[in-house]
């Protein structure tokens, strides 16, 4: 596939690529190392907000609110963005919001574009529209830089590069800056400084996503720790901003709940060191920003989540919060999830945007524990919807037919007392079969089976 | 150029003290956690430093408010290696929700919420400061009703004389109104 980022997945490809993972001791550190760290500030920051609770709730209800209203709100952001000289356009996929903005470029002879990070631009492959276009791309988030060097995607929509070691990344940088970089942290930085610099100053064009908007004031909310957003949307005179379209808040007191949530939940901050709120274009006698401001709103799925429960995801802050958390991400990374979103919320998410036989998988992902719905600072139900995404797919015909009919036969088997004494009967010559080979093998390497007891209870003797 | 302005005298400390003994001080400890350096007074003297005037301050979050505007350009607190920042204590907030209050919906163009240095923990999870912004984040704090204009050369301030809405005192009422 060109352009669009390829969020779906082939059944059966998690297991290959997590497997890669699990066997990569280092990568395993790297990612013991970042969840943990990111779980304990998260739980720290959240246990200095006295308020925690009504916080999480009040967010719940008002993204709720824009959730059930969504071409309202966007209206009113549109409207209110449009009385501040900016521009609205929609995308209803990958394909239309990348020419959108392949065309907003060619039309001011962009041929560099800055970029802060943005999942949105990921998932409509939009670095790779603007090469096709002769357009040059340059991440200036330090991790998506990296990234971006690589020719890899993020593994966290937090840390993305939280798998490549220094010396990885110095041999990246002597190799542009033509010069020995040496493997330390501050002389990484400061090369990454001086050629991010350069592409602040000399991009046509900015391009970034958008944390949250508010519909009342038309405003775009830019959340950053490297101040990149910023840059990116002060300096280059165009500037476009990609955001999903149900990343809506109504109100400014609105937005001060989420931003009381984000930072603390994604990297235990009270905020970030930069959050930057843009309602327009700059205005008259400002001697800089950009002079024309342009938000493409995408759907790309996402009004598929609008019809039943499922539409809770939409919800979601992208805090990365149950990523953090989640047994199944914590060993295998992001990468096995697909190219964008990964975690809880990405095995919720993708196959809602891309149908249920095109990420099979990722309802599969998850130990159902719950972990994630207690980290989440929205309260999205995520377990209790990746089980109703695995009922979903029993009842479309998704899953595989020996899952289908397995489970027939179990019920069938369980629905009478004498089915049930012949099942339990022959569980004890089946469980020393069944593992030997065929799934019951795959399905038992690497676990403990409970020993079963010689004789079963209903066989004791009452009294 | 901040020579004549006073030092940290005994008076005006004791001014800004009887006005908001707790705010002022809470919030000088909330942006030091945040890694920026507080003076009192007068601008430090340090060359190639981008000088602006904040619009407010925040407590619960140790932030800086900068506010785009004619006389203030985004590129003084964005493109330098060191950030200097002039607050005027009685604008000083105590969090979020009394900042967009105390805005209405009279919004500037960029409004850039700063708590800290630039900083990045994309290699190796170390962190790292001025990835890209101010390395150096200095706040320079003048008593209640000063004219910042005292301490800058050249800069008006007149676009940051909007009336404060929320008082800053210990009996705050919009305190903690994340409710």
């Amino acid at each position: 596939m060109s352009g669009a980022a390829k969020l779906q997945q082939e059944s059966g490809s998690f297991r290959v690529i997590a497997r890669g993972k699990l066997n990569d001791d280092r990568i395993q550190g790297a990612l013991d190392l970042s969840v943990s760290r990111l779980r304990g500030l998260r739980l720290d920051a959240w246990e200095q907000l006295d308020d925690l609770e009504e916080l999480r709730e009040r967010a719940h209800e008002l993204r709720m609110r824009v959730v059930n209203d969504l071409e309202g709100y966007l209206a009113q952001f549109t409207q209110a963005l449009e009385a501040r000289g900016g521009h609205v356009h929609r995308a209803a996929t990958p394909e239309e919001a990348s020419a959108i903005i392949v065309r907003l470029c060619q039309e001011r002879k962009a041929t560099l574009v800055a970029k802060s990070k943005s999942m949105a631009t990921e998932e409509i492959g939009l670095n790779a529209a603007l090469e096709a276009a002769g357009i040059t791309p340059v991440e200036t988030d330090l991790g998506e830089y990296i990234l971006q060097l690589d020719g890899t995607h993020p593994v966290h929509i937090i840390a993305p590069a939280i798998e490549k070691t220094k010396e990885q990344i110095a041999a990246m940088f002597t190799a542009i800056e033509g010069r020995e970089v040496p493997a330390e942290l501050e002389a990484l930085t400061a090369s990454a400084r001086r050629q991010l610099r350069q592409v602040f100053l000399d991009a046509d064009v900015g391009i970034t996503g958008c944390n949250m908007a508010v519909a009342e004031t038309g405003t775009i909310t830019l959340v950053t720790n490297e101040g990149n957003g910023r840059l990116v949307s002060s300096l280059p005179r165009t500037h476009i901003a990609v955001m999903g379209l149900e990343r809506l808040v109504p109100t400014l007191d609105d937005l001060s709940v989420i931003l009381r949530l984000l930072a603390r939940s994604a990297t235990g901050q009270r905020l970030t060191s930069s959050t930057t709120l843009i309602t327009g274009p700059r205005r008259a006698g400002e001697l800089d920003g950009p002079e024309e401001l342009h938000v493409v709103v995408i759907d790309n799925g996402r009004t598929n989540l609008l019809r039943g429960r499922y539409k809770e995801m939409l919800a979601c802050i992208r805090c990365g919060a149950c990523l953090n958390v989640c047994p199944i991400f914590r060993k295998t990374g992001g990468a096995a999830y697909g190219p964008v979103y990964s975690g809880p919320m990405g095995a919720v998410l993708v196959p809602l945007y891309v149908g249920l036989g095109n990420a099979p998988d990722l309802p599969h992902a998850s130990t159902l524990c719950g972990a994630c719905t207690e980290a989440c600072p929205v309260k999205i139900p995520l377990h209790e919807l990746l089980l109703d995404l695995r009922r979903d797919m029993v009842e479309e015909g998704v899953a595989p037919r020996w899952e289908r009919w397995a489970f027939t036969a179990w019920s069938f088997a369980w629905s009478t007392p004498l089915g049930y004494r012949l099942s339990t009967r022959l569980a004890r010559l089946g469980q020393p079969l069944g593992m030997a080979a065929g799934p019951g093998k795959v399905w038992g390497a690497g676990r403990a089976l409970p020993q079963l007891a010689r004789r079963r209870y209903r066989d004791r003797p009452r009294g | 150029m901040a020579d004549t302005a006073p030092d940290t005298t005994p008076p005006a400390a004791t001014r800004a003290a009887a006005v908001a003994p707790t705010l002022v001080e809470r919030f000088v400890a909330s942006v030091e956690a945040n890694g920026f350096r507080v003076h009192r007074g007068a601008l430090p003297d340090i060359p190639g430093a981008g000088v602006s005037v904040a619009l407010y301050g925040l407590v619960d979050s140790g932030s800086v408010v900068l506010s785009s505007a004619p006389a203030e350009p985004r590129a003084n607190s964005l493109l330098p290696d060191v950030h200097v920042t002039v607050l005027v204590e009685d604008r000083i907030l105590l969090s979020l929700p009394d900042l967009f209050a105390a805005l209405g919906n009279g919004l500037p163009s960029s409004l850039a919420i700063v708590s800290g240095p630039s900083k990045s923990a994309d290699i190796e999870q170390l962190l790292a400061v001025g990835v890209h912004g101010p390395k150096e984040e200095h706040v320079v704090l003048l008593p209640p009703g000063s004219d910042p204009g005292d301490v800058l050369t050249g800069l008006t301030a007149d676009d940051f004389r909007r009336p404060v809405v929320a008082p800053a005192g210990p009996a705050a009422p919009a305190a903690g109104v994340g409710a």
